[in-house]
């Protein structure tokens, strides 16, 4: 290899990000703790009556904004923790670049299906 | 990059067993890892017998006996024998350590001696540190200043010099830096444990004016953002320090800057 040491370390010098994804990661994990507990009592309280039951207790406005924000942040704090494995483990450009799109792109399609799953209803 | 297979004429194959010392009553086992570069011969693990009688404590102590008595072509790095210059760092047991302060009566069964792991290897127990030296140098440890020199010495309150502990102590011997999964992968772009703890000892230092450029210089995803708290480095360092602790120090001064 022809770069120098000191070349090589300093690369394309600093990104100056980072505390954003950091910070995202942590609050959302600490925020799915509540979010997701409650969600699943309400899936149990859900489930005692029937579909149509489950529809309409779902369909309530503040269970449903419940269970959307759930999806938004779980789905949101499950981007973030994935693009850390792609870059951890896949040094490849081309690979990585189309794994963090394709992880990006799941993660928003999941939350708005699951959105719109709740929207239909209410 | 990671790496789940072993690079071609890798595989560290069974190497030459030297004699048992005559009349030895107390003897230990030490399997050493070899490698000769100017060699195609893939590593191999020799072994050797100890007279522990006739040996000092330390697993140093039993290496110079070897390259002394045994096999001059041991080669390995050394030079104070006291844990003081991190020379003699390397994996025993298991685990990165100094070899001049690891007891040998603290390894139960034979003594299994590599260099420090995913560095590539100059020869048998030396590996080559210069990634992780030009990384030390780029976080310029020395302190920077702003304001005017004084005529003595910048003072500093004794609360100011105590949080300085547990930084200064560090010898650079990189045992924690090479126990690191994260530097194992992305040693290239990752600065790793010892390095990041080098660089909160001058963030940490009241008489240092340049801490928001040193943030500057390590805010990106690869530089500092690469440590998932794995703390493989506080567990290994064999000054009891904690880099894993300084990290997140580093961490927290950066969302400090942002509230």
């Amino acid at each position: 290899m022809s770069r120098s040491f000191e070349s090589q370390v300093r690369g394309l010098g600093t990104a100056h990000e980072g505390l954003h994804h950091w910070t995202a990661q942590r609050l959302t994990a600490l925020a799915n703790l509540p979010l997701i507990t409650v969600s699943l009592l309400l899936l149990c309280q859900a489930s005692k009556g029937g579909y149509e039951g489950a529809a309409s207790f779902i369909g309530q406005p503040l269970v449903a904004a419940w269970f959307g924000l759930t999806l938004i942040v779980a789905f949101y704090h499950a981007a973030l923790g994935l693009q850390v494995v792609i870059e951890d483990y896949v040094s490849a450009k081309g690979s990585k670049i189309a794994l963090l799109f394709l992880v990006r792109f799941l993660a928003a399609l999941c939350a708005v299906a699951g959105l719109a799953s709740l929207i239909s209803l209410l | 990059m990671v790496e789940f297979s072993l690079p071609r004429n890798s595989q560290v194959v069974k190497g030459k067993e030297h004699l048992k010392p005559k009349d030895a009553k107390r003897t230990k086992t030490f399997k050493i890892y070899r490698w000769d570069p100017d060699k195609s011969a893939n590593p191999r693990l020799d072994t050797y017998h100890v007279d522990l009688d006739k040996c000092g404590p330390m697993v140093l102590d039993a290496l110079q006996k070897i390259k002394t008595e045994q096999d001059t072509t041991l080669t390995y790095r050394r030079s104070c024998r006291e844990g003081v210059c991190g020379s003699c760092a390397m994996n025993i047991d298991g685990r990165n350590t100094l070899a001049c302060t690891k007891p040998i009566e603290d390894i139960r069964g034979d003594v299994k001696i590599y260099p420090l792991p995913h560095m590539p290897v100059v020869k048998d127990l030396v590996p080559d540190l210069n990634v992780p030296y030009a990384q030390y140098a780029m976080i310029e440890p020395w302190m920077k200043t702003e304001s005017r020199m004084p005529e003595r010495e910048r003072p500093q309150t004794p609360e100011e010099r105590e949080q300085l502990d547990g930084l200064w102590e560090c010898i650079l011997c990189f045992c924690c830096q090479t126990s690191c999964p994260s530097y194992w992968w992305n040693g290239d772009r990752y600065l790793g444990p010892a390095v990041l703890l080098q660089a909160y000892r001058w963030i940490a230092d009241s008489r240092d004016e340049a801490t928001g450029e040193r943030l500057d210089a390590l805010e990106d995803p690869f530089r500092l953002y690469r440590c998932h708290t794995i703390m493989s480095c506080t567990k290994t360092c064999p000054k009891g320090l904690n880099p894993a602790l300084a990290i997140a120090e580093i961490k927290k001064k950066m969302v400090e800057r942002t509230i």
